[in-house]
């Protein structure tokens, strides 16, 4: 397996979150020169660190991800650094748990425009550089099973994650002629501090103590445990190779059995 | 990629076929001992001899995937002369034009022998044994785009394929608790003898040119090229490897981007 995107440079927005490290670790053992991008800049560094202990190259750079003209300034500096990103995954969330009724619009815009928004823009402009310099290359956007379920309790966060899935359809059916694959996958429950955060939340508004919450969650997962990191990394990468060439504007389920369509 | 599939015992229904023989050579070139299973025996051995004469192991078996007998019978000789089958790829399947009102229910009748109750008997046959044994494994059916969406003229395929999508989400739902996985693919117009011929009985109907006919198909992929058997198999390697761990019961379209859901 190593050696698959050796040369290649790759752009991992979230890049200090649970998923988003964890791709970045995976991409920087198969060769690529990952530029780890965060909200935080501290955070980032941190993981472009662990990257490099493990013999990769990285860089750290820090993005908000909202914001168009950030994001032509880190992709200016990774570019200076490294070279075009031919690749690209898009890991920047947020989320936050609320009843229906009491669900604020302000925290409702907040979370679109972070999951939504952002992933706009970083696949726009990610696509419009490669294609500008006549380059292919591949971009996975992190959605979430949450964009095929009802979410009483995240309903923001879920038509954030739907509006991913549908964006990922129309980027990748625009791009695909130019060799530009945007496909996009959906986690279930992840072993991360997100979700961690979510079950806190959570036993907030049921009860339930936070262990109660998370282990109720577990045990309607089919495949019967938690998911980690690195279930979502292997397929990440998949959709970042060669093999998947074919496959355009897709969102797949590595959820463990707990969504379909 | 390195021998992803080193050990493993593949049986591939179908395998004489276009899909069949191509997914069966990726396999056998990653390691594994693929079993050539088709309702020609001819056609089987020719692909196994090809397989065996690149330098890698395959052994061809006549099967007719509609008899619970004859499945039961590949899968014992198989366990016995080669070893516990633990993937398995059922690319087994039969089409025919014809309009909507004149479709015979006998034709119904064979189509959704073959293409779905074989597909059943070959997922619980390799699941059965594989259970008895305490053994793991993994399985991808072969659906197609046909399942997601209208046909007019192939409707007893179409309703087929759609069965296979269901089958696969029960089996996966019903086997994760042994440590199986089952997933499928839907790919969408593939350079195979089917296709082609396909094209041919379509032209017959409307008296247009079966290669024009073919160039307009591929016009409406958006990926603007036909897909080869090699484009399916590399999802299926995937599917099957362990990098897919958390995948079960999924449809991944293979497709160019011709269906989403």
């Amino acid at each position: 397996m190593k050696g698959r995107f050796e040369g290649a440079v790759a752009l991992v927005t979230g890049g200090a979150g649970g998923i988003g490290a964890g791709v970045a670790l995976r991409l920087g053992r198969e060769g690529a020169h990952v530029a780890v991008t965060d909200l935080s800049g501290s955070g980032a560094e941190v993981v472009a660190a662990r990257v490099r202990q493990q013999g990769g190259q990285a860089s750290a750079h820090a993005l908000d991800v909202t914001r168009a003209e950030d994001t032509e300034r880190v992709l200016d500096e990774v570019e200076h650094l490294a070279g075009t990103v031919s690749l690209a995954v898009t890991c920047a969330g947020i989320d936050s748990q609320f009843d229906f009724l009491d669900l604020s619009l302000t925290e409702w815009q907040k979370t679109i425009e972070v999951n939504l928004q952002g992933t706009f823009v970083v696949i726009q402009a990610v696509a419009r550089r490669l294609k500008a310099k006549g380059g292919k290359g591949h971009i996975v956007a992190v959605a979430s099973a949450a964009a095929k379920r009802p979410n009483p309790t995240q309903a923001h966060y879920g038509a954030s994650k739907a509006g991913v899935v549908n964006l990922v359809r129309s980027a990748g059916v625009a791009l695909a002629r130019d060799g530009i694959v945007v496909n996009a996958v959906c986690p279930g429950v992840v072993d991360t501090d997100m979700t961690r955060a979510i079950h806190i939340e959570r036993s907030r508004l049921s009860g339930l103590s936070e262990e109660e919450s998370l282990a109720r969650m577990i045990q309607s997962i089919p495949i019967g445990r938690i998911q980690t990191v690195d279930d979502v990394a292997h397929v990440v990468a998949f959709l970042l190779s060669h093999e998947a060439d074919y496959m355009v504007g897709q969102a797949v389920n590595v959820c463990g059995g707990l969504a379909f369509d | 990629m390195g021998q992803r599939f080193e050990g493993a015992v593949c049986l591939v229904t179908g395998g004489g076929g276009g899909i069949g023989s191509g997914t069966a050579r990726l396999l056998a070139a990653e390691g594994a001992h693929v079993i050539i299973a088709d309702l020609s025996q001819d056609r089987a051995q020719q692909v196994a001899g090809e397989i065996r004469e690149m330098g890698f192991q395959a052994s061809p078996h006549a099967v007719d995937v509609t008899s619970q007998e004859s499945v039961d019978r590949l899968l014992d000789d198989s366990w016995r002369d080669v070893g516990p089958v633990n993937l398995a790829v059922t690319c087994a399947g039969i089409i025919k034009i014809q309009p909507f009102l004149d479709l015979p229910a006998a034709d119904w009748d064979r189509t959704l022998a073959v293409n779905l109750k074989g597909t059943f008997l070959v997922i619980q046959g390799v699941a059965r044994r594989l259970v008895q044994a305490g053994r793991k494994g993994r399985m991808v059916a072969v659906s197609s785009v046909a399942g997601r969406g209208a046909r007019a003229d192939v409707a007893d395929y179409a309703a087929s394929k759609a069965g296979v999508i269901s089958i696969v989400r029960s089996s996966a739902m019903a086997l994760a608790e042994h440590g199986m996985a089952v997933n499928a693919v839907c790919p969408g117009v593939v350079a195979t003898e089917m296709t082609y011929a396909i094209q041919r009985m379509r032209s017959q109907d409307t008296g247009e040119n079966p290669e024009e006919m073919l160039t307009r198909s591929v016009t409406g992929i958006p990926l603007g090229r036909i897909e080869t058997p090699e484009d399916v198999a590399k999802a299926i390697a995937f599917l099957l490897s362990e990098d897919a761990g958390y995948v079960t019961g999924q449809a991944l379209n293979v497709d160019g981007g011709l269906e989403f859901d």
